[in-house]
């Protein structure tokens, strides 16, 4: 689905020059729930935006569906965002402005011929899924922080993408929250089929899904398969 | 405190050098047009030359008579009313009579000069202050003899002899030789009271003096002993009228004349009705002009201080947690705002300056002499205060409603 | 996309409120400035239908009260005046000669059309001449007219419209009063004698006929001169004009010098306007894209998911433009109801064209402005790293 092969990442300011990434190298098979995790500052969301087209890196080849993307020119880029991968941020970016539904139905206003009653019922399906059929006409600041990663996750979802890219999920959620999201997307990955990366800082979470990466100082320090994994398999 | 606050409003104004330029650009510009139009009033009705002590003076310009079935005529009054009934009048300290002005020709070396004449009296001069260059008025005596004599404005002056000293020498006007006996400073046309480019005795048009009727070609100027006379004269020259009205062989003739400071004349010009001066009517219509003019400069003005506000949430948040009220926080904004507005102010007064000088030299208007002066240094200054008062509150209400943990967030949406 | 734009805008409504006032006022001046303008140019490219090059007003201002020899020497100054060479034509006025600051109307009723209010001349045979008037149906005065049982007058196209119709005017009665009838005899072109800028009003001229009215006195003598007469022959012509009235005030101007007066009265309120209402909208521009710049900085987040979203810049781009042109379609709305109450209402009588092309004007001019103030932001805006606009919040 998503290959990188000897990604480097430098910014570079008047002054210094950071490494975020340095010598990263990963393959995310179709379905596979993988999270990284890592210290603050070990580039991780580096990794996510790069994986998610929204940032290029210094060098390297990033592939999608086996073509690199070096290829796309923004427009098409943009095209891929929206056809393929879908967004979960930690601090949600739900628009304050727009209700509910017109939060979740925006990725379809990017996508050419869906006609407005089609995009309300996918909107409407993809609020159920993640239980919030009750608020549609809520607006952001009217719901709680779990509410709000909901609306999120049924944004990402109603794409029907074959990525889901999460940043820290439930970084701001507490736990029983955070435990609620955490099912959402498991149960989105073994029904759907939906690939997904997740950055988080929990452990727990982490161990929940199949294929944990470490990352330390912009470089990648482990790749495993979990406990999860081993019994899924069983 | 308030140095503390002048101290962050400055390095804010030098931080968002754009928006900084924007408020000044409006504030000054708007100011400039305000002060120019206070300017433009302040000459037409303000006491300047020659009518200084306008505290002091009325003018009686108009006559109309109202015949029962509505026909109306009106227009200046005639030597004979002015003579038989205002000259009379006991409370006034001097009256006057002078001409309305005509337009008159002069011919000078293949030139044309169109030169407005006006006919006065002598008390005239006494009456009203104008500033001589050369010479003097013509006197009492002249005026008895009808005198050929004359005192012309700088203007004509120059038009006339050039640099040269004129008094003594002839000029001659619509055909007749006049002896300029003095020089004035030149008259603004929108003093029409006073206005001309020569004055010459009135008794040179003694044939029209025992014309009977009401209207004519004259206007009365009367001089109160003291401001406190000004409604006694009023009154006298109300029951003046009303014995006129009664004398009038038509009956149920209806007569108005009155005796108008210089704006109540004006604003009876325009607006009056019968007893009404209008003069009411006038400063309603100023206001509202000012006020629909100031709107979208205002407007514009919040619309910025919100925004420079929600910028700097930030500095409010951290300000409210260390304990600072709403009240304080709208009286920094609000001196900030004001400062603001007299730096704007201050750009305004040279922009008016520069704007006058312009109207002064391009001649539009027939020898305006707009300046600012310290009435009109005033009003600018209150008009200042008024607008960053008015542009200033809003906005700092509305910061001072943002709370401390959403404001040290940056801000809500 | 305009579907979501417009209610992004609405949702936003309270913290947009202030934006669509200034948007509103901003129109609101435009259109009344705009009507102003819009309204004097059309009526100054219309004809004036007269000529006013090398015509001079000669005003005489007698002293005395006699009437009768006032007369006399009236006639002596006619005379006098038409045997210059210099002089081609002349001819008595009423006192509202083309460009003087005085008018006269009357009512005038037709049939059915009751209280036609027109601006009423009265002129000499010679006037046509003077002015050099175009006819275009039937005829000027003439000697014939002395014989006339009927006061004959010559009508100008706008009240032959306003009175007639489209019904044939030449030789119709219009009373007066109950003893006299004004015949109609011709009509002009256009006559358009209070300023250039006046509009096209109706407008008739009866004849003056100085022998036969004797003890009466004009004081007014338009004169056209041949070309190039300048101020020698004026002051001849004044001085002995002076030596017939003996103290009369006489006054020579030309109709090109009240034409600059009368057009200085039009001109200086609307370049004063034109001024004050450039600045109102400089200033609101300026402001505008202030605000505009602030506004889209501070949606930086918004950019980064919308892009994450699949939006391409471009169409980031082109949904901030589209954003202050629904936001100035809000204002405008507001605006334009206001507007059209004036000629609806008819508050001023004032042709809905003058309004229809104000308002228009006033719209693009508005869109215009609201698209140059967000050009500038809306492109930074879509320039934006995704990456970082998302890292920023």
């Amino acid at each position: 689905m998503i290959t990188l092969s000897n990604i480097e990442k430098v910014y570079q300011t008047k002054t210094i020059e950071t490494v975020a990434l340095q010598n990263v190298n990963l393959h995310i098979p179709k379905g596979e729930f993988v999270s990284v995790m890592g210290p603050s500052g070990c580039g991780k969301s580096t990794l996510l935006n790069i994986m998610g087209l929204l940032d290029e890196p210094t060098s390297g080849l990033v592939e999608i569906d086996g073509t690199p993307i070096s290829k796309y020119k923004d427009k098409e880029l943009a095209h891929i965002r929206n056809q393929k991968l879908g967004f979960v941020f930690q601090s949600y970016h739900l628009i304050n402005d727009l209700s509910v539904l017109d939060n979740v139905e925006l990725p379809l206003l990017y996508r050419r011929g869906a006609s407005a009653a089609e995009t309300r019922k996918l909107a409407m399906t993809a609020l159920e899924k993640v239980g919030l059929s009750a608020r549609t006409k809520h607006f952001p600041a009217q719901l709680s922080g779990g509410q709000r990663q909901r609306v999120a996750i049924a944004r990402a979802l109603i794409g029907q993408p074959e990525v889901i890219l999460a940043d820290e999920p439930t970084g701001n959620l507490d736990s029983v929250m955070g435990e609620e999201i955490m099912n959402i997307l498991l149960h989105l990955n073994q029904q759907d089929g939906t690939t997904i990366v997740m950055v988080t800082h929990d452990e727990n979470m982490a161990h929940k899904t199949e294929r944990l990466i470490r990352f330390f100082d912009g470089q990648q320090v482990s790749d495993a398969r979990t406990a999860a994994f081993n019994f899924q398999q069983v | 405190m308030l140095k503390n606050y002048l101290k962050i409003a400055w390095k804010v104004l030098l931080r968002r050098k754009f928006f900084t330029f924007i408020s000044l650009f409006g504030i000054s510009f708007t100011l400039m047009v305000l002060m120019v139009a206070t300017s433009l009033f302040d000459h037409t009705f303000g006491p300047q030359m020659p009518e200084r002590e306008t505290d002091k003076l009325l003018f009686v310009n108009m006559v109309r008579e109202q015949i029962q079935d509505g026909y109306n005529s009106s227009g200046p009054i005639s030597y004979h009313f002015f003579d038989r009934n205002i000259r009379p009048l006991n409370t006034p300290e001097t009256v006057s009579v002078n001409s309305m002005f005509f337009q008159v020709n002069s011919y000078i070396n293949n030139r044309k000069l169109a030169l407005d004449i006006k006919y006065t009296d002598r008390e005239f001069w006494d009456i009203l202050d104008f500033n001589f260059l050369e010479g003097n008025a013509f006197t009492q005596q002249d005026v008895k003899g009808a005198n050929r004599v004359a005192v012309i404005n700088e203007n004509t002056r120059e038009q006339y002899f050039g640099k040269a000293p004129a008094v003594g020498q002839y000029i001659v006007v619509d055909q007749v030789k006049y002896k300029v006996v003095g020089v004035v400073e030149n008259v603004p046309v929108l003093r029409v009271q006073s206005y001309a480019d020569v004055w010459v005795p009135v008794t040179l048009k003694s044939q029209e003096f025992n014309k009977p009727g009401l209207r004519g070609t004259y206007f009365a100027t009367i001089k109160a002993k003291t401001p406190n006379d000004i409604p006694k004269i009023k009154a006298e020259y109300a029951a003046m009228m009303q014995e006129v009205e009664r004398q009038q062989p038509q009956k149920g003739t209806k007569l108005f004349s009155f005796p108008d400071t210089f704006l109540e004349s004006f604003a009876r010009a325009f607006l009056g009705r019968d007893q009404e001066t209008g003069l009411g009517m006038l400063y309603g219509i100023l206001a509202g002009l000012t006020f629909l003019f100031m709107l979208l400069p205002t407007i514009n003005l919040v619309n910025i201080n919100i925004s420079r506000i929600m910028e700097r949430s930030s500095e409010i948040g951290v300000r409210k947690a260390f304990g600072a009220t709403s009240s304080t926080i709208i009286g920094q904004f609000i001196v900030e705002n004001i400062f603001l507005t007299l730096l704007g102010g201050l750009l305004g007064f040279l922009l008016s300056a520069g704007a006058l000088w312009f109207i002064n030299d391009s001649g539009i208007i027939v020898y305006a002499d707009l300046d600012l002066n310290l009435r009109v240094f005033a009003i600018g200054l209150l008009l200042c205060l008024v607008f960053g008062l008015l542009s200033g509150v809003y906005p700092a209400y509305k910061m001072s409603r943002l709370h401390a943990v959403e404001a040290l967030k940056g801000g809500s949406k | 996309m305009i579907r979501h734009l417009f209610k992004l805008i609405w949702n936003r409504k309270k913290s947009n409120f202030l934006l669509i006032t200034e948007i509103f006022f901003c129109f609101l001046v435009l259109f009344g400035v705009l009507s102003f303008i819009v309204y004097n140019v059309r009526n100054y490219t219309k004809p004036l239908g007269f000529e006013h090059d090398n015509v001079w007003l000669l005003t005489m201002r007698p002293s005395t009260d006699s009437s009768a020899l006032n007369h006399q020497n009236l006639e002596q100054v006619l005379q006098l005046v038409r045997t210059f060479p210099e002089v081609q034509q002349a001819s008595l006025t009423s006192s509202n000669a083309p460009f003087a600051f005085s008018q006269m109307n009357n009512n005038l009723s037709y049939g059915n059309v009751k209280d036609v209010m027109a601006d009423f001349y009265e002129v000499e045979d010679d006037f046509k001449e003077v002015m050099q008037l175009q006819v275009r149906e039937g005829r000027w005065f003439g000697m014939q007219d002395n014989a006339s049982h009927h006061a004959p007058i010559v009508i100008n196209k706008a009240l032959k419209q306003q009175l007639f119709g489209e019904e044939d005017a030449l030789g119709k009665l219009i009373p007066v009063n109950d003893s006299t009838n004004y015949q109609v005899v011709g009509i002009t072109e256009h006559f358009r004698a209070g300023s250039e800028f006046a509009a096209d009003e109706p407008a008739f001229f009866t004849r003056l006929n100085l022998p036969r009215s004797p003890n009466s006195f004009w004081s007014e003598v338009l004169i056209r001169v041949k070309p190039g007469t300048g101020i020698a022959f004026e002051e001849k012509m004044v001085k002995q004009v002076a030596g017939i009235g003996k103290g009369w005030a006489l006054e020579v101007t030309t109709l090109e010098k009240m034409r600059q007066n009368k057009a200085k009265l039009t001109m200086i309120p609307m370049i004063a306007l034109g001024l004050v209402c450039a600045f109102l909208i400089l200033n609101v521009a300026l402001g505008l894209f202030g605000v505009l710049w602030y506004n889209i900085n501070s949606r930086h987040g918004e950019i980064g998911l919308r892009r994450a979203l699949g939006a391409a810049s471009g169409q980031i781009y082109r949904q901030f433009i589209g954003e202050v042109l629904v936001l100035a379609t809000f204002g405008l709305l507001l605006g334009v109801m206001f507007a059209v109450q004036l000629p609806l209402l008819q508050v001023f009588d004032v042709e809905s064209i003058v309004y229809t092309v104000a308002i228009l004007g006033a719209v693009v001019v508005i869109y215009l402005l609201t698209i140059v103030c967000a050009f500038y932001p809306s492109r930074q805006a879509a320039a934006i790293h995704p990456a970082i606009a998302l890292h920023e919040d």
